[in-house]
């Protein structure tokens, strides 16, 4: 099995965070896009030209970061990060799911490839991120763990945009993660730990590569 | 439990017809919209967001987000499961449901948007028609089967997914003269298998129920 795409993407970092979280990252293979972004290589792998994708070792391949961390969850060995418990589940999927859909959307206004406007990013920074943070907090279990009291898929999916937040949502004045209590507990513990240090670490290093090969361009 | 929303929501009608397919309709109760209306105080209360649709548990917590709702269904009502054994089937059903929300309805609501609520977005709309759902879809046919059903010859959540939208492509076929299935084989064999089913039929007619229950809220 191959995951392809690159350590500077939240997507691809949940799909390597639930490897990394079952003691499990020498269990896929990691590359490049062959070609490159939107190459004929990779549109024929993923047709929406995105990354992650994962490439079976059938040939056949996966989309969408969501998608592909609940297969590896279940086809790794290590810990369950959707729990068997069918509400414990269901709570951990629902953050999975509120991170994409109004999280998600607001983070990546901040990203300077998009073009967005001045006017856009602002409005992403004065309210669909505060808003989107109000309804993780609402949903969260609280303590050191955002469902439940161990690891889930849900802080696979939250973890890799710590990143984001640090380099790109501080320069536009979202610090951290406000006056939110549940929030502000997680982060205080996750923060310490080796599994965000290290991914922080990833994102850092894929970000100068990707600055680099800008450069050159 | 109580699900609201109305059939018109595809994330609503996804719930219903997974419920449908589990023979187990009557597990949940459906208040309809929330109480007060959309946006009331008790709506937010079930839904920070003020969306539809939502499941008030026996608890009185709320869960939120039609795919999570309809996973939680079919794991918590009896009847046949629409979630396949093997785990690479599993990942295809919920990307089915992923794609038709991630990928379709951020394109098809806006044909969906004029139709029912007479917004206006030309540019949108032709994008839409051109690009947008097109490109979809090539995506999406990539996870159907050979039939009869998304995954081999049962129900399951990637049907339940599909099917509601099926009748906004309906709508859009109707207004706009976009017919999705002409250029889409795949979906189209697809279509072809399930559309007689009873279970298909009932969604649908609830749909257009529902539909033009609004079309004349709209007109009043
Ligand atoms: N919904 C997708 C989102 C993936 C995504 O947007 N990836 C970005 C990189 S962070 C990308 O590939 N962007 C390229 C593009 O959209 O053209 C997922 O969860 O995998
Ligand atoms: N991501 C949500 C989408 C739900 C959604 O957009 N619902 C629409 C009706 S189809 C709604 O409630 N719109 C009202 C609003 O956004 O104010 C889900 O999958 O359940």
């Amino acid at each position: 099995m191959k995951l392809y795409g690159a350590h500077l993407s939240p997507y691809f970092g949940r799909c390597y965070l639930v490897m990394a979280l079952k003691g499990q990252t020498d269990a896929v293979e990691l590359g490049d896009i062959p070609g490159g972004m939107k190459s004929p290589a990779h549109m024929a792998a993923n047709p929406t030209g995105k990354i992650p994708y994962l490439e079976k070792d059938d040939g056949t391949y996966l989309i969408e970061s969501q998608v592909i961390a609940e297969y590896l969850d279940a086809i790794l060995e290590g810990d369950a990060l959707v729990p068997e418990d069918l509400d414990e589940a269901t709570h951990a999927l629902m953050i999975c799911r509120i991170i994409d859909t109004y999280m998600a959307p607001a983070m990546e206004r901040f990203w300077a490839n998009r073009g967005y406007s001045d006017e856009e990013v602002k409005k992403a920074a004065t309210e669909s991120l505060p808003a989107a943070f109000d309804y993780l907090e609402h949903f969260i279990t609280g303590g050191k763990y955002l469902s439940g009291d161990s690891w889930t898929i849900a802080d696979a999916a939250l973890i890799p945009w710590l990143f984001h937040m640090e380099k790109f949502a501080k320069q536009h004045g979202v610090d951290g993660f406000g006056d939110r209590p549940k929030l502000q507990e997680w982060y205080a513990h996750v923060s310490q730990t080796d599994i965000v240090k290290d991914s922080m670490v990833r994102a850092e290093k894929s970000l100068e590569q990707l600055l680099a090969f800008l450069q050159k361009k | 439990m109580k699900l609201y929303g109305s059939s018109v929501s595809p994330f609503y009608e996804r719930c219903l017809i997974a419920l449908e397919m589990k023979n187990a309709l009557d597990a949940v109760q459906y208040p309809g919209f929330p109480p007060g209306g959309m946006k009331s105080d008790a709506h937010f209360k079930g839904h920070p967001y003020g969306k539809i649709p939502y499941l008030e548990l026996d608890d009185d917590t709320c869960l939120i987000e039609g795919q999570v709702i309809m996973e939680y269904l079919d794991g918590v009502v009896g009847g046949p499961t629409l979630t396949p054994a093997d785990p690479y089937d599993r990942a295809r059903a919920s990307l089915i449901g992923r794609i038709v929300d991630t990928y379709i309805f951020p394109h098809q609501g806006k044909l969906s948007g004029n139709v029912i609520f007479g917004y206006q977005d030309p540019e949108g709309e032709q994008n839409a028609i051109e690009k947008g759902i097109p490109d979809a879809i090539k995506a999406l046919e990539r996870y159907i089967g050979d039939g009869p059903n998304v995954i081999g010859d049962s129900w399951s959540t990637g049907d339940a997914a599909l099917i509601p939208y099926m009748f906004h492509a309906q709508l859009a076929k109707d207004a706009f003269g976009f017919d999705v299935l002409a250029d889409h084989k795949v979906l189209a064999a697809w279509w072809g298998n399930v559309q007689d089913t009873a279970i298909v039929q009932n969604c649908m007619a609830r749909m257009q129920k529902s539909f033009e229950y609004l079309q004349a809220a709209m007109a009043d």
